[in-house]
């Protein structure tokens, strides 16, 4: 079983005749040899949140489980702390996690086959999270359709189950960290995020949505604030970039059309 | 103090479950749904895909420019400028994302132990 040891989207011949569970196998290891570090390394400081805000360790991990989303549960456990109105606290947890739903949207319909029940996609977007939404999006397509999903279940459990690790050790590590590694721990997201989404461009309008997606947000938060400099900036600049790669597309096929 | 159900103390889990879980997993069931009626080939599909993309961009721009926590110690240029080394490595580590992120994290951490307050 040399094929364990893959990295990134190099596939062996021998693919196609491995079981589901190979395949939830390899996603596993390929989220242990990388990314799942990542997501467990920025997940660290939220178990010392938790405990400041007074919540027991056993809460803390499943939050992790359970929210799966570093911002939403920061906002969680800090405004507990500081004994903010439920109400309100459901209300910042929720408008953190808008991005899920373009998210979702963008990947599901790449993993799925025809025969994949609702439930399973359910299943699938609780695991969804910003990591394994970049990673998926360049690993998956590669592989046959039908093992995409045990791919994606395998590697997204590794993520999942890393940093529930790691924030239990958040939790009990000392409270007061070194100030340059409490930097890099709150540095790891965007660090990643704006590396992820450049691995990740590859036609035009990947490049433009990341371009105006890193100038807009000054002028957005200038101008917009509030939560919703985020949602204008998604909007605004993900149709833009979509409509510029698609005007450059019907150019690329006048162009062919005019040579044949 | 009387404990009651709203207490951290009293019912941890039970506020984690209604107050965190169900607003977020709320997105995503939503969002499962809508998914299970697209195309993957469709120009719906690459639109989303656009402002997907936009978004997290727009994320790591606001993580950078108002930071919270220990990396308001990192001035802004100290920020950037581990930014810059981080997506010069990437480059040189021929596209590798953990030659980055690696690279990225020992420049945070030098530059904040040089320029940090």
């Amino acid at each position: 079983m040399k094929a364990i040891g893959l990295v990134d989207t190099d596939y062996p011949p021998e693919a196609a005749i491995r079981t589901r569970f190979g395949w939830w196998r390899t996603g596993f290891v390929q989220a242990l040899q990388g990314p799942a570090w990542v997501v467990a390394f920025s997940l660290f400081g939220i178990g010392g949140l938790a405990r400041t805000s007074g919540f027991p360790l056993g809460a803390a991990a499943a939050a992790t489980v359970l929210i799966w989303a570093g911002p939403a549960q920061a906002i969680f456990f800090v405004a507990a702390g500081a004994k903010t109105a439920w109400s309100v606290i459901a209300l910042s947890a929720s408008l953190s996690s808008i991005r899920m739903f373009p998210m979702t949207i963008a990947l599901l319909p790449i993993l799925r086959t025809k025969k994949t029940r609702i439930w399973t996609m359910v299943a699938a977007s609780w695991f969804m999270g910003i990591t394994v939404w970049t990673e998926s999006l360049r690993r998956t397509p590669p592989l046959p359709r039908e093992v995409r999903l045990p791919f994606f279940f395998g590697f997204a459990m590794a993520c999942m189950g890393l940093s529930t690790i790691s924030t239990v050790l958040g939790y009990t590590a000392v409270s007061n960290l070194p100030v340059p590694l409490a930097a890099a721990l709150l540095f790891m997201s965007p660090l990643y995020f704006v590396n992820a989404l450049m691995r990740n461009a590859h036609r035009l309008s990947d490049w433009v949505a990341v371009g105006l997606g890193l100038v807009l947000t000054p002028i957005a938060m200038r101008y917009v604030g509030g939560g919703f400099d985020i949602a204008v900036i998604g909007i605004g600049g993900g149709c833009t970039a979509y409509l510029i790669g698609r005007i450059s597309d019907s150019r690329a096929r006048v162009t062919e059309a005019d040579v044949v | 103090m009387n404990s009651t159900w709203f207490d951290i103390g009293s019912s941890p889990y039970f506020l984690l479950v209604l107050f965190g879980f169900l607003p977020t997993i709320g997105w995503k069931v939503l969002s499962a749904f809508v998914a299970h009626a697209v195309d993957d080939q469709s120009e719906f599909f690459k639109l989303v895909r656009a402002i997907a993309t936009a978004l997290l961009a727009g994320i790591a721009a606001k993580f950078l420019l108002a930071p919270s926590g220990a990396l308001l110690n990192a001035p802004l240029a100290a920020r950037l400028s581990a930014i810059v080394i981080a997506v010069a490595a990437y480059a040189i580590g021929k596209r590798s994302v953990m030659a980055g992120v690696i690279v990225g994290e020992i420049a945070i951490v030098i530059l904040t132990m040089l320029f940090g307050h």
